[in-house]
């Protein structure tokens, strides 16, 4: 697949205090991966593990206390970490929109929803009048199948539900057709039922105008729905990556392993406990020099506390980031199965 | 929305009774009377006196009939200076006090506001501290030793400015400003905490991905959501400006209402304490009911009704 997005050694922290001294937060450590055209691509990973981090450094949109630095970042072959704001802010909605958690808080209550899908178009392209932009809006707004459109233009967001507020920040994003439209948990403070309509809704505006999607989530129901490559993130880095059959499969990283085991089971026959990952989120101040994971990893060594594993590719587009992987690690008690010894052998580390 | 008006009429109406009948009350629990003084007058004079203005009748019935007065517009005579109403009071002393207050107001808004925008757009560094500093000073120096100062540094010891009275247009500034302190300080604090509120809002972060310019989404998304609590504060505010001139009318004999009201209180003058409380508080009333149909212009969450 074409390569539209490519980000390499991305790095994000944060100043702790005023002063240069003060322990800054490594949110994002180093992160690498691409984004192919037309693609979705889910990341997932607990809260604070750097996936919205990640997602707004690429757009600059973080306060003045980040700092984001970068080996590459390209957007159809162009480099983007560079530009100046003003670049930056033409780039913002019209080539990379975005739609965030909540849309209780997203939308500006003393605003009319129309106007405020109006702007985003105002903003990048102004050959259009007023009454096209509006007639733009209301085709949007039907669209995202909003009812009476035209009467709906003039509501303002407090009229409408969350999962209308959603579709209104859907139909904002999508606006100028994007080429990535990055969806930082664009479900989670919905109920189930809307929760389902909007994915569709973002599946099939995709559809019809191709835009790559970046899905950022923690809820991993949603990623076996939507997303053909998924990135699993824990402080900071990204510890697995792989097409989602392959990961739901045969998954190759503790946490992942961790992760799908706290998934509830519906059906029948299975154990009824639901496992969690014991301890808590490693200090992003302090990340030391070996694997995030390893002090909540059941499977840690001596050495995953004192060096972080490199990548090693387990099959196809599959790598992942643990020590067990390696050759020369032994395969008693393996978290990887019966399969272990004859993945093993497939095993190969990669350049990092 | 004419429901919402006819309603707040009614509540304003009642409210302004009980503040009536309160001061009523209170007036005449105090001990002492207008025609009290250190030479005591003869009683047959006393019950004259009394008889002229119905103070020998029960309170209930010089109650209504207070009533019943203001109904006609018509406030009584001042028991103190013969011959003058309290209705020639307030439109003797109005003008300048309503002039005074009107200019104050104006001027707290059109300085506050910019004041606290720029403190919270140069947040931590030497413009937000020096706002910070003029509204710390303002908050806690008291408007009398405010007026005392300035009366003392401009027009004392420099002369730039009149001391007293309200004959120049320069004459206003210093009473302005001592009149306006508290307000003015009060006011830019509060526009500067709730604009860096608004500033960290998920929907200013939404504006910022549309790819709006910083101005656009300062001026179009966050003065207005944060100008909210600064109106919130505009009936109170209006209401310290009046209370507030009192004093400072005092203080650089400006012949305003304020002046009649403390010697009226002083001095028992139960008509006039009767007939400046029911103004001002008339006034207030309908000043924080402009406020609250201009919150809801601004604000369409707010239901009216």
């Amino acid at each position: 697949m074409e390569s539209l997005l490519e980000v390499r050694r991305l790095r994000t922290t944060f100043r702790a205090g005023r002063s240069r001294h003060d322990a800054a937060v490594q949110a994002v450590r180093s992160v690498d991966f691409q984004l192919g055209r037309g693609e979705t691509v889910g990341v997932v990973g607990e809260s604070g593990s750097g996936k919205s981090v990640t997602a707004l450094s690429l757009v600059g949109l973080l306060p003045k206390t980040a700092l984001v630095e970068v080996d590459k970042l390209t957007l159809d072959g162009a480099s983007i970490s560079h530009l100046s704001r003003r670049q930056l802010r033409d780039l913002r909605g019209r080539r990379i929109a975005m739609v965030f958690q909540d849309p209780m808080t997203s939308l500006n209550p003393l605003m009319r929803v129309g106007r405020q899908i109006d702007e985003m178009i105002s903003a990048h392209d102004r050959r259009l009048t007023r009454r096209e932009r509006k007639r733009r809006v209301i085709g949007l707004l039907a669209e995202v199948r909003i009812p009476e459109p035209e009467k709906r233009y003039n509501s303002y967001p407090h009229e409408f539900s969350g999962g209308m507020r959603q579709r209104v920040m859907i139909a904002m994003a999508m606006a100028l057709r994007p080429e990535i439209l990055i969806a930082d948990e664009p479900t989670t403070a919905l109920d189930v039922t809307i929760q389902d309509q909007v994915l569709r809704l973002m599946r099939r505006l995709q559809g019809e105008s191709g835009t790559s999607i970046l899905l950022i989530t923690h809820d991993l129901a949603v990623v076996a729905g939507m997303c053909s490559r998924v990135i699993v993130m824990y402080g900071g880095l990204i510890m697995e990556e792989a097409p989602t059959t392959s990961l739901f499969a045969q998954p190759m990283h503790p946490y992942t392993i961790g992760l799908l085991g706290s998934l509830p089971a519906l059906r029948q026959g299975q154990s009824d406990r639901l496992d969690s990952i014991p301890g808590a989120p490693p200090d992003m101040t302090a990340p030391g020099d070996g694997c995030p994971f390893a002090p909540r990893c059941k499977y840690a060594r001596v050495r995953c506390e004192r060096a972080l594993a490199p990548y090693y590719a387990v099959a196809d587009g599959h790598r992942s980031r643990c020590w067990l992987l390696d050759a020369a690690a032994p395969g008693a008690d393996s978290p990887f199965g019966e399969a272990d010894g004859e993945l093993r052998r497939k095993v190969v580390p990669l350049d990092d | 929305m004419t429901r919402y008006i006819v309603k707040r009429l009614g509540t304003s109406l009642v409210t302004l009774l009980f503040v009536i009948l309160l001061t009523f009350v209170l007036m005449h629990s105090v001990p002492g009377g207008p025609f009290a003084q250190e030479k005591e007058a003869p009683p047959e004079v006393l019950d004259a006196l009394n008889a002229k203005y119905h103070l020998d009748q029960p309170l209930v019935v010089q109650f209504f009939e207070y009533l019943g007065g203001l109904l006609r517009f018509e406030l009584g005579p001042s028991f103190k200076y013969t011959g003058r109403t309290v209705n020639d009071f307030i439109v003797n002393g109005a003008p300048f006090s309503m002039r005074l207050g009107l200019i104050t107001l104006v001027f707290v808004l059109i300085a506050a506001i910019p004041m606290g925008i720029l403190a919270a757009r140069r947040n931590g560094r030497w413009p937000d501290a020096v706002v910070m500093i003029i509204a710390t000073l303002g908050i806690t120096i008291p408007s009398f030793v405010a007026a005392a100062g300035l009366m003392y540094v401009f027009a004392y010891r420099l002369n730039w400015v009149p001391t007293f009275g309200l004959d120049k247009p320069t004459s206003y500034i210093l009473p302005v400003l001592a009149l306006g302190g508290y307000s003015l300080s009060f006011l830019a604090r509060l526009m500067r905490s709730s604009l860096l509120e608004v500033m960290g809002q998920d929907y200013i972060r939404t504006a910022r991905a549309k790819g709006l310019s910083e101005v656009r989404v300062i001026t179009r998304h966050a003065l207005r959501n944060a100008i909210i609590p600064v109106l919130t504060v505009l009936g109170p505010t209006v209401a310290g400006l009046l209370t507030g001139s009192f004093v400072i009318e005092k203080i650089f004999a400006i012949p305003g209402m304020g002046s009649y009201f403390v010697d009226s209180v002083t001095q028992r003058d139960y008509t006039t304490i009767m007939g400046m409380t029911t103004f001002y508080a008339a006034f207030l009333i309908t000043m924080v009911f402009v406020v609250d149909l201009f919150y809801r212009l601004v604000d369409p969450r707010i239901e009216l009704g």
